[in-house]
C-alpha cells in the first residue's frame, strides 16, 4: 500500500512529461499543455506525501509574486516612459504619437497599478501585448518554449549520455591515470565558455574546415526531421559537453565517497561482480547532487541559451529574451522570466519528490 | 556556469572526501597512492605563472615594450593578415593586432570580474552571515531574498541588472557618486555593479551554510558565556573560519564573472567601445570561416585564465579540506 502511493508521485511526473511531449507532438496551446502537466505533477505527489506538497505549493505563491516584481520594477524602472516610446516608434517620432503610445499602453500610471494590471491578466494566462509587434506574448512564450525545451532535453541527453560513464569510471579508478585523464578534460572542457565552444564547432564541423554540417537558421521538426536532427547537433553540443564536464565531477566526488560505504563493501564481500556493485549498488545512492543541479540546469537551459540560440539562429526563449531586453520590450521579457521562474520552481520540488524514489532511508525518515 | 556555481553550495550536504582509499580495487592499486591531492606539481605552478601574467597584463599593459596599443592601427582596415612572427595572432577587421588587443583586453575582463567577485564577497557574505548567525526571521527574510535572485536564470538576470543600471544609450552625466568619469567608465563600473549582485546569492549560500555549521560549535557558545557580543563573535569567531571556504569558491566565481563578462560583451551590453575578450571575439565572428584567427587570440587568453581558475580553485579545496581532516 505505501509502496504504491510513493510510486504515485513518480507517475504523476511521468504523466506530466507524456502531456507536455504530447501537446507538443499535436499542437496544443502550450498553457493548457502546462496546466496539465502541472496538474498531474500535483496530483501524484500529493497522494505520495500528503500536506507536505500543499505546504512547498503555498510557499511557492510568495516566491513567484516577489520574483514578478522583482523583474518588474527592474524593467520598468530602467528608463522613463518618454525614452520607450521613443525606442519603438523610431527617433522621428512626432510629439503625438509618443503621448498616444504611452496612453495606450498605460506607461504612465503609477507602478503599482501597472504591476496589478499585469498580474491580473497573468492569472488567466494573459501575459500582456508586445509593445514592438502587437503580438500576445502568452502566443510568443507558447511557440518559443517548445523549442528551447528541445533544446534543453538533446543537451542534457547528451551531457548525461556522457557523464555517466565517464562519471562512473572516473570514480571507480579514482585517482589513477584513467581517472587523472577523465577529470583533466573535463576540468578543461569546464573552462570553455559555451559561446567559444559553439563557435568553435561552428568552425571545424561547419563550412570553414570539414563542412560536415550545416550553420543555418532552425528547422521545424515537421518541416524536415533529418535537417532538423542535422542543425540542433552542433547547438546541443555546445551546450551539453559543458555540462557533461560539470556533471561527471559531480558524480565522481559523490561515488567516491559511496564507495567507501559499508553496505559496499557487504556487496563485494558477497561476491558481486565490480561492475553490479558499480551500477546497482553504489550509482542510484550517488545520484543525489547531479539531480539536483540537472533540475537546476534545466530551468536555467531553457532562458540560459541564450547566447547559443543566438549564434545558432533558433527562435527559443533566449532569443525571445534576448531580442526583449535589447528593443525593451518589457512586457515579453516579463512573461519569458516568469515562465522560466515557474519552471524553475517547480523543477526543484519535482527534484525533491524524487529524492524519495531514489533513496529510500529519506522516504522512512519523513513518514 | 550555473552548474559550477551550484556544485559548491546545492543539493544535500555530503561529506567531501578528497583522497578516498580504494574498496573497489582491481588488484594493481595500492590504497597509498591517494594522496595526490597534495603535491603541488607541474600544472600548478602553470596555472599560477598564467595568473600572473595575466595580472601583469591588467596593471601594465601599456608599458610593454614594443607592444601596440589596442587602437593602433598596423595596416589598412579589411587585410585581416593571418598569424606571423611579427603579429602572432594575426590582424583584425580594423588592422589591429589581435595578440595585442588579447593582452590589453584582460584589464577589463579580468578587472571587472575581480572587483565583482569582491563585491559579490561583500554583499553575499553580509547576507550569509547575518542570516546564518540571527536565524529566525532574519534568515527567512534573507534566504527568501536568495531565492528571489536565483530563480532568475542567471544571465538573463545580468542582462536586466546591466540594462537597468547602463542604457546602451550611454550616460549623460559624466559623473560617478562623486567622482568626474568618462561615459563609458562609467557603464563599466555600472557592469561591475550588476555583476556583484549577480555573484551575491550564490556567495550568500556558501557563506550561510558555513555559519550555520560554525556558530554551533563550542567556541561560540563560550564567547557567548562570558558575554561577548555578537559583532565581536561575528568578526573574531565567525568570519576567520568562513573565509576559506568563500575564498576557494571566490576563485570559481572570478572564472564564472570573467564568462559572464565576456558574454555581455559578446552580446554588446555595456561598453562596446572597450577592449574586451568578448567583444573581440564577436568582432572575429563574422568572418570565422575564412580568418578564425581574430577569434582564436581572445578565446584562447579566456580559455586559460578560466582554467587556471578553476584549476587553483580545486586545489585549494583539496588543501582546505585536507587541513581540516588532519584536526
Amino acid at each position: 500500500m505505501n509502496q504504491r502511493r510513493e510510486q504515485a508521485g513518480a507517475i504523476g511526473a511521468l504523466a506530466a512529461v507524456a502531456v507536455l511531449l504530447l501537446s507538443w507532438l499535436l499542437g496544443v496551446n502550450g498553457i493548457i499543455a502546462f496546466t496539465l502537466a502541472f496538474a498531474a505533477i500535483v496530483i501524484g505527489s500529493a497522494i505520495t506525501s500528503g500536506t507536505y506538497v500543499f505546504k512547498r505549493l503555498a510557499a511557492l505563491i510568495p516566491t513567484l509574486f516577489l520574483v514578478t516584481i522583482f523583474v518588474f520594477f527592474l524593467q520598468t524602472q530602467r528608463v522613463s516612459s518618454q525614452d520607450v516610446a521613443i525606442r519603438v516608434l523610431g527617433p522621428g517620432a512626432t510629439p503625438e504619437a509618443v503621448e498616444q503610445f504611452i496612453d495606450r499602453n498605460d506607461l504612465a500610471e503609477p507602478f503599482f497599478s501597472r504591476y496589478l494590471d499585469w498580474v491580473s491578466g497573468a492569472l488567466v494566462g494573459d501575459l500582456g501585448t508586445s509593445f514592438i509587434n502587437n503580438t500576445s506574448v502568452t502566443d510568443q512564450v507558447a511557440q518559443a518554449l517548445p523549442i528551447s525545451l528541445q533544446l534543453m532535453l538533446y543537451s542534457q541527453l547528451i551531457a548525461i549520455a556522457v557523464s555517466v560513464p565517464a562519471g562512473v569510471y572516473a570514480a571507480y579508478r579514482a585517482n589513477q591515470r584513467a581517472d587523472g585523464v577523465i577529470s583533466t578534460s573535463a576540468l578543461g572542457l569546464l573552462s570553455v565558455p559555451n559561446f567559444v565552444l559553439a563557435l568553435f564547432l561552428v568552425y571545424v564541423l561547419g563550412p570553414g574546415w570539414l563542412d560536415v554540417l550545416p550553420a543555418t537558421r532552425y528547422t521545424y521538426w515537421g518541416e524536415d526531421v533529418w535537417g532538423h536532427i542535422k542543425q540542433m547537433i552542433m547547438p546541443s553540443l555546445a551546450l551539453g559537453l559543458g555540462l557533461s564536464a560539470a556533471y561527471m565531477r559531480l558524480l565522481r566526488a559523490d561515488m567516491v565517497v559511496t564507495l567507501q560505504e559499508s553496505f559496499i563493501t557487504t556487496a563485494k564481500a558477497k561476491g558481486v561482480s565490480p561492475r553490479k556493485v558499480l551500477w546497482s549498488h553504489a550509482l542510484r545512492p550517488s545520484l543525489f547532487t547531479l539531480l539536483t543541479v540537472f533540475a537546476v540546469n534545466s530551468a536555467g537551459l531553457i532562458g540560459g541559451a541564450l547566447i547559443v540560440e543566438i549564434i545558432f539562429i533558433i527562435p527559443g526563449m533566449g532569443n525571445l529574451i534576448g531580442t526583449a531586453i535589447v528593443g525593451f520590450d518589457f512586457l515579453v521579457l516579463q512573461g519569458a522570466v516568469v515562465v522560466l521562474a515557474v519552471g524553475f520552481v517547480l523543477l526543484n520540488f519535482l527534484v525533491d519528490l524524487l529524492y524519495t524514489a531514489l533513496d529510500p532511508r529519506i522516504r522512512n525518515v519523513r513518514s | 556556469m550555473s552548474a559550477v556555481e551550484m556544485s559548491e553550495s546545492g543539493g544535500p550536504m555530503v561529506p567531501q572526501v578528497v583522497d578516498p582509499i580504494e574498496l573497489i580495487d582491481d588488484g594493481n592499486a595500492s590504497s597509498n597512492d591517494g594522496y595526490q591531492g597534495n603535491q603541488k606539481g607541474f600544472f600548478f605552478w602553470a596555472a599560477i605563472a598564467w595568473l600572473i601574467f595575466i595580472v601583469i597584463c591588467v596593471l601594465a599593459a601599456d608599458w610593454i615594450p614594443g607592444l601596440p596599443g589596442p587602437e593602433e592601427r598596423i595596416a589598412d582596415r579589411d587585410i585581416r593578415e593571418g598569424p606571423s612572427a611579427a603579429h602572432w595572432f594575426g590582424l583584425n577587421n580594423r588592422g589591429h593586432d589581435v595578440f595585442a588587443r588579447s593582452i590589453h583586453g584582460a584589464r577589463i575582463s579580468m578587472g571587472v570580474a575581480l572587483v565583482a567577485t569582491i563585491g559579490g564577497i561583500v554583499i553575499g557574505g553580509t547576507i550569509g552571515v547575518l542570516a546564518g548567525f540571527y536565524r529566525r526571521g532574519i534568515d527567512a527574510t534573507l534566504t527568501a531574498l536568495i531565492n528571489i535572485m536565483l530563480a532568475v536564470p542567471g544571465l538573463v538576470l545580468a542582462l536586466t541588472l546591466v540594462g537597468f543600471f547602463a542604457p546602451s544609450g550611454g550616460f549623460e552625466d559624466q559623473r560617478f557618486l562623486f567622482f568626474d568619469v568618462a561615459p563609458t567608465t562609467n557603464a563599466t563600473i555600472w557592469a561591475t555593479i550588476a555583476l556583484s549582485i549577480l555573484a551575491a546569492p550564490s556567495i550568500a549560500r556558501v557563506a550561510r551554510a558555513q555559519t550555520l555549521v560554525w556558530s554551533d560549535r563550542e567556541f561560540v557558545l563560550a564567547s557567548r558565556t562570558i558575554g561577548t557580543r555578537n559583532m565581536r563573535i561575528i568578526f573574531r569567531d565567525l568570519l576567520p573560519n568562513v573565509l576559506p571556504a568563500m575564498v576557494s569558491f571566490a576563485l570559481i566565481g572570478i572564472a564564472v564573472l570573467v564568462v559572464v563578462q565576456a558574454t555581455l560583451a559578446f552580446f554588446g551590453v555595456g561598453d562596446v567601445t572597450a577592449t574586451t575578450w568578448g567583444g573581440d571575439i564577436n568582432i572575429g565572428r563574422d568572418r570565422l570561416d575564412s580568418e578564425p584567427h581574430m577569434v582564436l587570440g581572445p578565446s584562447l587568453f579566456m580559455f586559460l585564465t578560466v582554467l587556471s581558475l578553476n584549476y587553483l580553485a580545486d586545489k585549494f579545496t583539496q588543501f582546505n579540506s585536507v587541513r581540516e581532516a588532519g584536526v
